[in-house]
């Protein structure tokens, strides 16, 4: 899980929600933006997918994404909480997932999406 | 198709899409606020509408969309 | 409309990002149907692992791509470019393999509309004319 430990940490585990503390010294953040650190959109879904992963034991990939919401800003410092729920249905792997703000629970982030695993 | 067609249609579509009670799209309701709309899903309605009437919404006029009456009259008018 | 009516603009005018996450090379504008870009798939891009460009950064691609669309038509204004965000992505399809490192992928964009500061995409990334990412997306600007 290539961005656990550079781009986040896991700090709490409990079945299908995971606390995650962003972390601030990631490279992405020299060009995203210079002066103005936020995280990139496209990182919180490798986040989620790496997450998901790691609370499945295995390592996946998106076969599609039928919806992912950014509702607002994510930055490095935060400490979030990640929602996941996983489904088998006819397209494959389903995974639900919401970020959260830890402190108000409000939401950063919706994502369906369908998954596969690596070989 | 009649007005009556066209309205019940499009609660339908609305209700179904924005995940909303048919009940509450009542022609005085406020758009925005009864669908919960943000920028993003304003996109979506626009484009919706467009998909399922034909019609066009500009943007120049959304600022005088704010009713569901409001709606189905912009869009009738236009079939 | 002919290439002498395009002022050509370096990416670094038309979009914020800068490196690491510089993620478009080349961008052709279309007018309003939309635009062309591309990006060489370079071993130390952030996304790479294992050789391969992860989805991630190709839908990262494809949302600078809408960002240098939208600032080459601010440009063109003589308006300023601003920060842009993703508002969403929706009808998203990986088809693996994802382009390995050395290979270009090359994305085609077009419009589907404009409604405020939200202008929604949709996009389609190739490989050697092998689609590997299409989706619609929404830019907030």
């Amino acid at each position: 899980m290539k961005e656990n430990g550079r781009l986040y940490e896991i700090a709490e585990a409990n079945g299908q929600t995971m606390r995650v503390k962003m972390l601030t010294s990631h490279p992405v953040y020299e060009g995203h933006f210079p002066g103005n650190p936020i995280t990139p959109g496209v990182m919180s879904l490798r986040m989620i997918r790496e997450c998901a992963g790691t609370m499945l034991g295995k390592e996946l990939r998106y076969a599609a994404v039928k919806s992912c919401r950014f509702l607002s800003l994510i930055k490095p410092g935060e400490t979030l909480d990640i929602e996941m729920e996983t489904i088998a249905d006819e397209q494959g792997l389903r995974l639900k997932a919401k970020i959260k703000d830890c402190n108000d629970g409000s939401a950063k982030m919706n994502l369906d999406a369908t998954m596969e695993v690596m070989q | 198709m009649n007005k009556d067609e066209m309205i019940k249609k499009m609660v339908s579509i609305l209700a179904s899409e924005f995940e909303v009670e048919e009940e509450v799209i009542v022609p005085e309701a406020n758009i925005k606020e009864t669908m919960h709309l943000d920028s993003l899903s304003l996109v979506d309605m626009v484009g919706l509408v467009e998909e399922e009437f034909g019609v066009e919404i500009k943007t120049a006029d959304l600022p005088t969309i704010k009713t569901f009456a409001d709606l189905y009259d912009y869009v009738y008018s236009r079939q | 409309m002919s290439t002498a009516d395009n002022k050509e603009f370096a990416i670094e005018e038309l979009i914020p990002q800068r490196p690491p996450i510089k993620m478009v090379e080349t961008f052709d504008y279309r007018g309003d149907e939309g635009c062309h870009t591309s990006i060489a798939v370079a071993a130390d891009n952030i996304f790479v692992d294992d050789g391969a460009l992860a989805c991630e950064g190709i839908l990262e691609h494809i949302a600078q791509s809408a960002a240098s669309y939208v600032g080459y038509r601010r440009k063109m204004k003589g308006e300023e470019v601003s920060l842009g965000y993703i508002g969403d992505i929706k009808q998203c399809q990986m088809s693996y393999p994802m382009p390995q490192v050395g290979e270009r992928v090359e994305t085609t964009m077009a419009v589907v509309s404009e409604i405020g500061n939200i202008t929604m995409i949709k996009a389609e990334s190739q490989v050697e004319g092998r689609q590997v990412v299409c989706c619609t997306m929404k830019l907030a600007t």
